[in-house]
């Protein structure tokens, strides 16, 4: 499963030895403990754990969204950058000019009073201080590239107005407004329904193509991982237990946490299967 | 002999503008298993709400254990029915009271339910909450301070400790993470073995509805587009919708584009 990697001067996302503390003295907390992780044009990389294993905040660091007054050392390089140790400036540039980044609740980081178009245009006038009307017509381009129907429609449109799915289809929209080299995806398709989770994935697949674009996806899902990663990382409480190609990790698991979140799988658990109970129907 | 029969149920909203529910049939033997499975939109969730009361069919028959769910029952009759059918829901967190500890919340439905107290109660309420493997030291704890999977636990504990007959459990392991999924289902598993109670397990993972239920019925916009025993319908789906859920259910080397459009194919031929 080696997707089409056009390497272009080494790894877009370049994360060394990172490692992040919060609190001080006795509350002090390691939350990564010496995180290494890389994605190159082209690449999508799976980023796979449960709740506090550090993966969302792995993803965070990659665009200077470590929490306030965190430790940080180690290395985090995004298309040749150094954020750790970066000043804000430097930070903000990367993440207007290299990284992007979709959550899992698109609802939640839209206006709900904003139509669409205007959304989407934000990050175009911010960025590169185009006019209304040169920014309107690339709105209509990028809506039409994420797959959305009629987009000078759409562009008019609330985000009540649009499904789950669509409203995820408009944040990549916004997120690509940047033409990021990096696409950072944090369980980007866990709300949505299975064959809305297919289209994405379909689209994240077709932008990695066509785009070259970089991609770290974060999810808890070992399954989706396989099925739609070049190559998986596997954490745990803040530390990479075990990364590969992807199919490799899902088929041939080292690590005993690997195996444990495998066998958890649901796709799995036909062992488990109830036993049917006699005499009690 | 059934333990719930569902007959021609239909509820909409909106003044009949939304057909949340479409002539829903079906039935559940005594200790059986019954998955509920759909998208959002399908109408698993107002299917789970009709069968626990909370909302009124605007037409057809719930029975649950020979008796016909009324719209307006007495206090009695609401009584009797939690003493055979139970409910948990995604969120625990949602359906504890924060300042209850487990031991408190459990005593509270022995005594409503089997009317023990003193010694009696207390070993019930500890026969409840091994059974669900609920650690000595959670159990004199609030809720704020218990893990997701330990306030499951609870949940289902406080619906066990009611004695039911059915158990309706309406995505309830969907906010969990997957190893904590893995341990709620092989205890329902173990509880069932263990009590022959029944269940309906609602649902948008198939995988999960899988991996617990022996029987399957598939919604899609309020109806019920397959049925059957659930390793039958997983095996050999019959209808188009069941074939497309199963093919966007990702697997290594699978097609996510391929199913978009068989999706889009299956959309087109419903207009």
């Amino acid at each position: 499963m080696s997707g089409s990697t056009q390497m272009v001067d080494g790894p877009v996302l370049a994360i060394e030895q990172l490692r992040l503390d919060v609190g001080t003295g006795e509350t002090a907390v390691r939350i990564l403990d010496g995180v290494g992780l890389s994605c190159a044009a082209g690449e999508i990389v799976g980023l796979v754990g449960e709740s506090g294993s550090g993966k969302s905040m792995t993803l965070r660091t990659a665009v200077g969204l470590a929490p306030k007054g965190a430790r940080l050392t180690g290395s985090v390089r995004v298309a040749g950058r150094e954020l750790v140790g970066a000043g804000r400036r430097e930070v903000l540039r990367v993440r207007r000019e290299v990284a992007a980044m979709i959550f899992q609740d698109p609802r939640a980081h839209v206006n709900p009073y904003q139509r669409i178009g205007a959304f989407v245009a934000d990050g175009l006038r911010r960025t590169r201080g185009w006019g209304r009307a040169r920014a309107a017509q690339q709105v209509v381009s990028l809506l039409d590239e994420v797959g959305l129907p009629d987009p000078e429609t759409l562009a008019d449109r609330y985000p009540h107005e649009l499904s789950g799915g669509m409203l995820q289809r408009v944040m990549i929209a916004s997120a690509l407004s940047t033409e990021p080299r990096l696409l950072l995806a944090d369980e980007a398709t866990t709300a949505l329904d299975v064959t809305t989770q297919a289209e994405i994935m379909g689209l994240l697949r077709r932008l990695r193509e066509e785009r070259g674009l970089a991609i770290v996806f974060v999810t808890h899902d070992l399954d989706l991982a396989a099925a739609s990663c070049d190559r998986i990382h596997v954490m745990q409480s803040g530390v990479v237990v075990e990364q590969g190609p992807a199919l490799d990790v899902f088929e041939r698991p080292e690590h005993p946490y690997t195996r444990k979140l495998l066998d958890a799988m649901p796709s799995r658990l036909d062992a488990e299967a109830p036993t049917p109970i006699g005499g009690a129907a | 002999m059934s333990i719930l029969t569902v007959d021609g149920l239909s509820k909409s909203y909106d003044h009949g503008r939304v057909q949340a529910v479409t002539d829903v049939s079906f039935e559940l033997a005594q200790g059986g298993t019954l998955g509920v499975v759909g998208e959002s939109g399908s109408g698993k969730t107002t299917l789970s709400r009709l069968i626990t009361g909370i909302e009124q069919p605007d037409s057809g028959r719930i029975v649950v254990a020979g008796t016909e769910l009324e719209a307006r029952t007495s206090r009695r009759a609401r009584h009797e029915r939690a003493g055979i059918m139970q409910m948990v829901f995604q969120d625990p967190y949602q359906s504890l009271d924060p300042r209850q500890t487990p031991e408190e919340a459990i005593d509270e439905i022995i005594t409503l339910h089997g009317g023990l107290r003193g010694a009696a109660r207390t070993a019930r309420r500890r026969e409840v909450l091994d059974q669900v493997d609920l650690p000595e030291r959670a159990r004199r704890a609030l809720p704020r301070d218990l893990s997701g999977g330990q306030r499951q636990r609870v949940a289902i504990a406080r619906a066990l400790a009611a004695s039911p007959r059915l158990l309706l459990l309406d995505e309830a392991t969907s906010a969990l993470d997957v190893s904590v999924q893995a341990q709620i289902l092989r205890l329902l598993a173990r509880i069932r073995a263990d009590t022959g109670v029944a269940i309906v397990f609602v649902s948008h993972d198939l995988e999960v509805v899988r991996s617990i239920t022996e029987e399957l019925i598939v919604m899609f916009r309020g109806e019920v587009v397959e049925s059957g025993e659930t390793s039958r319908v997983l095996r050999d789906p019959q209808h188009p919708y069941t074939r497309l859920l199963l093919s966007s259910v990702p697997r290594p080397g699978w097609d996510p584009d391929q199913v978009s459009r068989d999706r889009r194919t299956f959309l087109r031929q419903l207009a």
